[in-house]
C-alpha cells in the first residue's frame, strides 16, 4: 500500500487549517472533534462501552494517529486516499488496502510503515519517522486489542497537561552520600540513563561561569589566582553582590516583562516602565509570589507588565491590552501559551477562546467582548481562572478586587505550577538547557520530573527565594559537570534530550558588553535607567547651581562662551580613598577633571552624567576640580557638580559639591585644569540656587557607592547589543538567539564602535603595561583568566588593539564552558 | 468544560506531547516553490504617505487662488502624458513617465485604516504585512527573503536597507519593522545610512591600513590554531562564531566590496542619480544589484513632517520630492534594463498610505486628534494649504518593473472625485506580498511554527498573488 506523505508533517501534534473556508466554522468543527469524543469515552453510554482501560488505550492511540498522521491522512488532505481521523475510514484502509488489521498487528501495514528504519523509502512520516517507540507499543497493543474506536469518534487530539499540584517526591534511595538534593535526583536520573558521572570543572571555569551567571561579568583575575577552591563560599559571595546582581538579572526580567527604557508604544502613553520596581525587586531579592502579587495587582511602580503596549488608533481584538494581559500571565507565570487561544480556540493546547477571555476580563472593568478572528461573536466573558480547581474569582467584582483574587490564585499554594514555572527558568539560566522545554511551555514532560516537582516545591516552602533556589543549583555537582557540547541547536528542543551537564552557552549581547567595557574601555556613559538610592541622592542633594559672576547675576542674562570653574578639599589625616564618583551636569555642556585627570563630560543639562573618579584620587591627599562649562548660546547658564570620596574603613564618603567656595574665571590660563595652578586670581563663582528653578529636575544626579561602570542592562539597546542580540521588548521573549551571525562579525571586524573603543584601550594598556609580554599576560589575565601558554607569547609583539580584537573573538571567550 | 478538564488531566498519563519549539520551525514542503522569475528586489520606499492623485493618478487639476474651495481640490499638478498612450502622471515626474513602457502601475493599491492612520503602525503593516500589535515579532519581508532565499552572491548580505537613520523621529517605531522578528537576527537588516559612506560598512576600520587588517586577522588566526578546543569542538555556536568571522573577513577584502563605492562610478552616472540621498541610494541600490544582492530597500527617509509626510505646504513640496525621485528611479530602470538585469530584477516602487486634501475619518473624540491631523479650511486661504495633507488609506499607487512583471500595463481605477478612491481590482499589501514572492519562487505555503502557531508570509497565507500583474500569470 501507500501511504504518501506531506514531508515535515509528522511529530507535528496539530493540524492547521487555513484553506478559504472561513476559519470560524473550521475552528468550531475542530473543536467539536476534540471535546465530545472525550466526554464521550468518558461518559456517554454506548452500545457496548468500552473497558476505562481500552478507552484510554483507544484515546492514547487515536491521539497519536492526530498528532503524527492525520495533517496528511485526514480531513484535509488524503494521501494515498487514505483518511485515519475516523473509524470506518480508517479501518477501510487507501488505495492499496487496509492499513489496520484489528487484532493483527503484524500484518498491519500502519505499523509496519512507522517502524522501519530512518531512511527506507516507504517511512512514515516521511524524515520525521520511525514513530517513538513508545508510541509505534502503544499503536500495537491497540491493534492487539481489537483497534477499538468508539462510533463516531474522531482521532482525538489529546493534549498533554502536566499536573498542577505541587509535589514534594523523596529523595531516591541509595543519594544518602550526595549532599546536594539537586545530585540527589540528577544520580536517580543518571543510573536510569547508565551514565556513569562525568567530570567536574576547574575552579578557573566554575569562578567564571558561576560568576557570569549570578551577577553577568567575569571574575577578576586576581580573585581568581587567590581562589581558595571553595565553591560554596564563592558562589555566597556572588550572590551576596546585591547591585552587580541586580544588574544582571534585570536583563533577564526585561525580556521576560516586556520592559525597556525606550521602545513601541511609549508615544501618548501607551506604555509604562517598571524599571525602579524590577531593580528594587531585584536587589532586596523580593520572594517570587510577591513579585507576582505586585506585578498582578498593579502596585504602583509595577503597574507596566499588566498594562502592556497600547499602540495608537485600533488593534486587532487579540491584542487589546486586557488580552495582552492575559497572554503575559500565561506565559511568563504559568508556563502556559494562550496567545493563539486570544484568537481562536487553540490548535496546541486545549485553551479555548473563552478561557483567555475570562482572564483578561480580570483586567476590565465589566465582561469583555468576545471575538474569533478579529470578529464579534456576541458572547460576553465574565473574569474568570482556567484552572478552576484553584478557586474561583467573582466576576462582577471591581477591577482591582478581581486582580488582587487572581494573584491569590496565582500564588496560593495549591498551584505548584508558578514554582514549576520559576524554577525552571533558574534552571534553564544556569544550564542553557531547561529541565523542561521550551521554557513557556510546562506541559511538556521535563527530562526529570522527580527534580523540577522537587525544586518547586523547595522553593515555595521556603519563601520563594530565588537566591536560595540559585544557591542550591550553583553548588550543586551537576552544574559543576562539564559543559556539553551541541551540534545541532534543534537537539536542544528535542523531547529525547538527555542530560549530561550544562550546556555550552555564548554570552549574551549584557554580558559581552559588559566585559568588552571592563577588559578594553567603558562603553557607554549615560544610563537609560538610574536606579533610585534615596542615599545616593542625599549625597549629591547639597550641590548647587553655579555660575561665573557675570551680567549682575541676572540668571537669564549669562553671555554665551566657555566658563572655569574650580574647587578643592583636602582629605582627613590618613585616610586612604578607595572609591571616587562624580556626578554633574551643565547648560549647556561640561567637561570635568580631577586631580588634572579628565573623568566627565555632559552634553545634555536634564541628564546628568556620572562617572567613576577613583583612579584620579588614588594615593592622593585631596581632590581639585577643575571644570569648563560652555553657555552656547545667551541666556541662562549654570553647572551642578559633585563628587564623593569613599575611605578605607568607612561609609559615609566626603563630598565636594558646587556651592560657595567655588571659583571660576572667563578666560581659561594655560593649564587650568591642573592639579598645581594656582587660582587665587580667580573670582568666587555666584550661586543660583538648589535644584529646581530654572532648570527643574536632573534626571540621575545621584551618587552611591556602585561600581562605576556603566552596565549594559541600564542603557538603551544601541546597534552593538541589538546585533548581539538583545531584542527589541515589543513581546516577551524568553530565548536569545545563539548562533553568532555574518552581521555581528561584520560589527567586531569594521565597526566604528569597536574599533574606536578598541584602538583607544590598546593605548591604555600600553600605558599601563608598556612592556609588551608583560601586557599579554595581563590581557589573557583579565580577558581568559589565565596566563599565556609558552607558545601564545609570540602574539606579544602584535598590536595592543588587534591583541584585545583577537583575544575577545575567540571561542575561549565567546563562550560559556 | 470543567469536565473536560478534569478528565483531561486523568488522562494525563495517556496524553501526548506537544512538543512546541522555542526556535522557528519550517513547516512546509519545498515541492510546493513556483519556478521562479526574479531572484532580486529593490523596494523604494516612499515614507511618510504619498498622494496618489499627485504623482502617478492625477486628476482634475486646480491651480491655487486664494479662496477656492478646498474640498474641489483632487490635483494641484497638471499632468503629462506618459510612455503608455492615455497614461498621465503628474507634472515633475515625466521621467519615470517615459519608462513605463517597462513596468507596471497599479493605481488601485488599498491599505488596512486601522482606526487612526498612523505612520508608524502602517509602516510597520507594509514592511511585515502584520498589523501591529502582534504576539510574535513579525519579520520585515526582507527577512523572509534572506531566510527562503540566503544571499545571491555570498560577500553582499541578502537584506540592505538603504538610507534609513535609525536616530530620529519615531525612531522606536521604525526598529520594530525593520527586524527579521522571530526568524532571528541573523536575518536582519544591513543597514546602510549614508549612501555616500556605503563603503565603510564594508571595509576594514577607518584608519586601518589593508597590512594591519591582514596582520590583525593572521594573528586571529593563529590564536585559534594555539587555543586548540577549536579542532576538537563540535558546538554549533562555535561553528558559527569562527563561519560568520571569516565571511566577514572575505566580504571585507571581497574585490566586490567595490560595489558600495559610489566614488567608483563615472561622473556623469552619479550626476545622473544624484538628486540628494535618495537619488544616490539608487544608484547604490544599482551597484549591488549588480554585484549580487537580494534584496534591497532605499527609501525616501521617514521623519514626521518631513520629505512625504506632507501636513502643510504638500504641492511646494511634492515639487521638491518629485525633483528628487523622478530622474533616478527612471535611470535605476533603464540602467538595469539596458543590463539585462531587469529582467530578473523586480523594482517595486510604495508607499504607507496615499493623501487627500480633506479631513478625513477623523478621531471621533477631538482629543485623539493629533498633531498629524489638522483640519484645513474649508477655503484655501494661504499658499502652505494648498496640496494634499490628510492621511487617506482608500487608494494608493504602486510601480513595479521588472522580475516578470508585465510591461506597459496598468491594473485598477480610482474614481475621478473626491475621495478618489479605489475602484476597480483592488489590490492589498498582502497581494503585493505574496506577487513579489511568488515571482522569486517562494511558495505562498511558507511558513513557520513559533510558540506552536503557524506564522506565514503573510496571514495566514491567505493574501493571493495577482496574476495579471505578471507577465506568465
Amino acid at each position: 500500500m501507500n501511504l504518501p506523505c506531506l514531508a515535515n508533517a509528522a511529530e507535528y501534534p496539530l493540524q492547521f487549517r487555513r484553506d478559504a473556508g472561513g476559519k470560524g466554522v473550521k475552528f468550531f468543527a475542530r473543536n467539536m472533534r476534540i471535546l465530545f469524543p472525550l466526554l464521550a469515552v468518558a461518559t456517554l453510554a454506548q452500545a457496548e462501552p468500552l473497558s476505562p482501560e481500552l478507552a484510554l488505550l483507544s484515546a492514547e492511540a487515536r491521539g497519536v494517529l492526530a498528532h503524527n498522521c492525520t495533517k496528511c491522512h485526514g480531513q484535509h488532505k488524503q494521501k494515498g486516499g487514505l483518511r485515519l481521523d475516523l473509524r470506518d475510514a480508517a479501518m477501510k484502509g487507501g488505495e492499496s488496502g487496509a492499513a489496520i488489521k484489528a487484532g493483527k498487528p503484524d500484518e498491519s501495514e500502519l505499523l509496519r510503515r512507522v517502524m522501519l528504519p530512518k531512511d527506507d523509502d516507504e517511512i512514515m512520516p516521511p524524515e520525521k519517522g520511525p514513530l517513538d517507540p513508545k508510541d509505534a507499543a502503544t499503536l500495537r497493543k491497540w491493534i492487539a486489542a481489537g483497534a477499538p474506536w468508539p462510533e463516531g469518534e474522531t482521532a482525538g487530539i489529546v493534549f498533554q497537561r502536566a499536573p498542577i499540584a505541587p509535589r514534594t517526591p523523596p529523595f531516591p534511595a541509595g543519594t544518602e552520600n550526595l549532599e546536594n538534593p539537586v545530585d540527589k535526583f540528577v544520580d536517580a536520573y543518571f543510573r536510569e540513563k547508565q551514565i556513569a558521572w562525568p567530570a567536574i570543572v576547574d575552579d578557573r571555569t566554575f569562578l567564571r561561569r558561576a560568576s557570569l551567571d549570578v551577577i553577568g561579568l567575569l571574575p577578576d583575575w586576581r580573585e581568581v589566582a587567590a581562589f581558595d577552591g571553595n565553591r560554596a563560599k564563592a558562589v555566597d559571595a556572588l550572590l551576596a553582590r546585591k547591585q552587580d546582581y541586580a544588574a544582571h538579572w534585570l536583563t533577564f526580567w526585561n525580556d521576560a516583562l516586556r520592559n525597556d527604557y525606550s521602545g513601541v508604544g511609549y508615544i501618548d502613553g501607551g506604555r509604562s516602565q517598571i524599571s525602579q520596581w524590577l531593580h528594587r525587586a531585584l536587589s532586596t531579592d523580593m520572594p517570587y509570589d510577591q513579585f507576582v502579587r505586585e506585578l498582578v495587582t498593579q502596585v504602583p511602580g509595577a503597574e507596566g507588565f499588566i498594562k502592556g503596549i497600547k499602540w495608537r488608533g485600533d488593534v486587532s481584538a487579540g491584542q487589546r491590552v486586557e488580552l495582552q494581559a492575559a497572554e503575559g500571565i500565561g506565559q511568563v507565570f504559568l508556563g502556559v501559551n494562550v496567545k493563539c487561544a486570544s484568537c481562536h480556540d487553540s490548535f496546541i493546547s486545549d485553551y479555548t477562546l473563552k478561557d483567555s477571555h475570562a482572564l483578561a476580563a480580570v483586567f476590565s472593568d465589566k465582561p469583555l467582548d468576545m471575538f474569533r478572528c478579529d470578529k464579534p461573536t456576541g458572547e460576553k466573558a465574565a473574569a474568570a481562572f482556567f484552572w478552576p480547581e484553584l478557586g474561583s474569582i467573582k466576576a462582577d467584582a471591581p477591577k482591582a478586587e478581581k486582580r488582587a483574587q487572581l494573584a491569590a490564585i496565582l500564588t496560593k499554594k495549591e498551584n505548584g505550577r508558578l514554582a514549576r514555572v520559576m524554577v525552571n527558568r533558574l534552571w534553564t539560566a544556569c544550564f542553557g538547557r531547561g529541565l523542561c522545554e521550551p521554557v513557556d511551555a510546562l506541559d511538556n514532560p521535563p527530562w526529570s520530573r522527580d527534580l523540577l516537582d522537587w525544586l518547586a516545591a523547595d522553593f515555595a516552602a521556603n519563601g520563594y527565594r530565588v537566591t536560595r533556589t540559585l544557591k542550591l543549583i550553583l553548588t550543586s555537582r551537576a552544574y559543576q559537570l562539564h559543559a556539553v557540547e551541541i551540534e545541532n541547536a534543534d537537539d536542544l528542543a528535542k523531547s529525547s534530550f538527555v542530560f549530561r551537564g550544562p550546556v555550552v552557552r555564548r554570552l549574551s549581547a549584557e554580558q559581552f558588553t559588559d566585559a568588552l567595557s571592563r577588559i578594553a574601555a567603558p562603553l557607554y556613559r549615560k544610563r537609560a535607567f538610574i536606579p533610585g538610592d534615596k542615599g545616593g541622592a542625599a549625597f549629591a542633594a547639597g550641590a548647587q547651581w553655579i555660575w561665573h559672576d557675570e551680567a549682575d547675576g541676572n540668571i537669564n542674562a549669562f553671555p554665551q562662551g566657555k566658563r572655569y570653574f574650580r574647587a578643592a578639599v583636602e582629605f582627613p589625616k590618613g585616610r586612604k580613598p578607595r572609591l571616587a564618583r562624580v556626578v554633574g551636569t551643565a547648560d549647556n555642556t561640561l567637561v570635568c577633571f580631577v586631580n588634572g585627570r579628565q573623568v566627565l563630560d555632559n552634553k545634555d543639562w536634564d541628564k546628568a552624567s556620572d562617572a567613576d573618579a577613583t583612579e584620579a584620587v588614588a594615593g592622593a591627599t585631596g581632590i581639585t576640580v577643575a571644570v569648563e562649562a560652555d553657555n552656547i548660546a545667551p541666556g541662562a547658564a549654570g553647572l551642578r557638580l559633585a563628587i564623593a570620596v569613599w575611605f578605607e574603613g568607612t561609609k559615609t564618603p566626603l563630598v565636594l559639591a558646587t556651592g560657595p567656595g567655588w571659583r571660576s574665571i572667563d578666560k581659561a590660563p594655560r593649564g587650568w585644569e591642573a592639579l598645581d595652578l594656582d587660582d587665587s586670581q580667580w573670582t568666587p563663582a555666584i550661586t543660583l540656587g538648589p535644584e529646581g528653578l530654572p532648570w527643574g529636575g536632573v534626571n540621575g544626579f545621584t551618587l552611591n557607592e556602585q561600581s562605576g561602570l556603566v552596565r549594559a542592562a541600564f542603557v538603551d539597546n544601541d546597534p552593538l547589543q541589538a546585533v548581539m542580540g538583545r531584542p527589541i521588548r515589543d513581546q516577551i521573549n524568553m530565548s536569545r538567539p545563539t548562533q553568532a551571525t555574518l552581521l555581528q562579525a561584520l560589527t567586531f571586524t569594521n565597526g566604528k564602535t569597536v574599533s574606536t573603543l578598541l584602538d583607544k584601550a590598546g593605548a591604555q594598556w600600553t600605558t599601563r603595561f608598556p612592556d609588551a609580554k608583560a601586557r599579554l599576560t595581563a590581557i589573557y589575565q583579565a580577558a581568559l583568566l589565565r596566563e599565556p601558554r609558552e607558545d601564545e607569547f609570540a602574539f606579544a609583539a602584535a598590536a595592543p588593539a588587534d591583541l584585545l580584537w583577537s583575544v575577545l573573538l575567540l571561542p575561549e571567550f565567546q563562550l560559556i564552558r | 468544560m470543567n469536565t473536560r478538564r478534569v478528565f483531561l488531566q486523568q488522562l494525563s498519563a495517556a496524553s501526548l506531547a506537544a512538543m512546541t519549539t522555542a526556535a522557528p520551525r519550517r513547516m512546509f514542503a519545498a515541492s510546493e516553490k513556483p519556478k521562479a522569475t526574479a531572484d532580486t528586489v529593490i523596494l523604494l520606499w516612499m515614507a511618510g504617505g504619498m498622494a496618489h492623485t499627485e504623482t502617478f493618478d492625477p486628476k482634475r487639476y486646480t491651480p491655487f487662488a486664494v479662496d477656492i474651495e478646498t474640498s474641489s481640490v483632487l490635483s494641484t499638478f497638471e499632468s503629462k502624458p506618459t510612455a503608455l498612450d492615455g497614461i498621465h502622471f503628474s507634472d515633475g515626474l515625466q521621467e519615470i513617465g517615459s519608462v513605463m513602457d517597462r513596468g507596471t502601475l497599479i493605481r488601485s493599491h488599498v491599505v488596512a485604516d486601522m482606526g487612526r492612520i498612523l505612520h508608524s503602525r502602517h509602516q510597520y503593516h507594509w514592511h511585515t504585512c502584520y498589523e501591529p500589535p502582534q504576539s510574535v515579532a513579525a519579520p520585515h519581508l526582507g527577512a523572509w527573503i534572506a531566510k527562503e532565499l540566503g544571499p545571491k552572491n555570498p560577500v553582499i548580505p541578502p537584506f540592505i536597507v538603504i538610507g534609513q537613520r535609525f536616530d530620529r523621529g519615531e525612531k522606536e517605531e521604525l526598529k520594530a519593522a525593520h527586524t527579521a522578528g522571530f526568524l532571528g537576527s541573523e536575518y536582519g537588516p544591513f543597514i546602510v545610512e549614508e549612501p555616500t559612506a556605503a563603503l565603510d560598512t564594508v571595509r576594514p576600520p577607518a584608519g586601518m591600513t589593508p597590512e594591519r587588517f591582514e596582520a590583525r586577522q593572521a594573528l586571529y588566526r593563529e590564536m585559534l590554531k594555539k587555543s586548540g578546543v577549536v579542532s576538537k569542538s563540535i558546538d554549533y555556536q562555535q561553528e558559527s562564531l569562527l563561519r560568520s568571522m571569516e565571511q566577514a573577513y572575505a566580504l571585507l577584502r571581497s574585490p566586490q566590496a567595490a560595489a558600495f563605492d559610489l566614488a567608483k562610478e563615472k561622473k556623469e552616472s552619479y550626476d545622473a542619480y544624484n538628486t540628494g540621498r535618495f537619488g544616490l541610494g539608487c544608484l547604490l541600490a544599482r551597484r549591488l544589484t549588480e554585484a549580487g544582492a537580494r534584496f534591497i530597500e532605499v527609501t525616501s527617509e521617514y521623519i514626521p513632517f518631513e520629505y512625504w509626510d506632507t501636513h502643510k505646504n504638500g504641492h511646494d513640496t511634492l515639487v521638491k520630492m518629485k525633483e528628487q525621485i523622478d530622474r533616478p528611479i527612471a535611470q535605476l530602470v533603464r540602467d538595469l534594463d539596458e543590463r539585462g538585469l531587469l529582467d530578473r530584477t523586480m523594482i517595486i516602487l510604495a508607499s504607507e498610505f496615499s493623501r487627500d486634501a480633506m479631513l478625513e475619518g477623523a478621531a471621533e473624540n477631538p482629543a485623539e486628534q493629533g498633531q498629524d491631523q489638522k483640519k484645513l479650511p474649508d477655503r484655501m486661504k494661504e499658499k502652505q494649504h494648498y496640496g494634499m495633507h490628510r492621511h487617506f488609506t482608500g487608494a494608493g499607487s504602486v510601480l513595479m518593473f521588472g522580475g516578470g512583471v508585465k510591461r506597459g500595463y496598468v491594473h485598477g481605477k480610482t474614481a475621478d472625485e473626491r475621495p478618489c478612491k479605489a475602484i476597480e481590482k483592488p489590490v492589498t499589501i498582502g497581494n503585493i506580498h505574496q506577487t513579489m514572492y511568488h515571482a522569486l519562487g517562494i511558495s505562498a505555503e511558507t511558513h513557520y511554527e513559533i510558540e506552536g502557531r503557524p506564522f506565514y508570509t503573510t496571514p495566514d497565507g491567505k493574501s493571493p498573488h495577482v496574476p495579471e500583474l505578471l507577465a506568465r500569470g
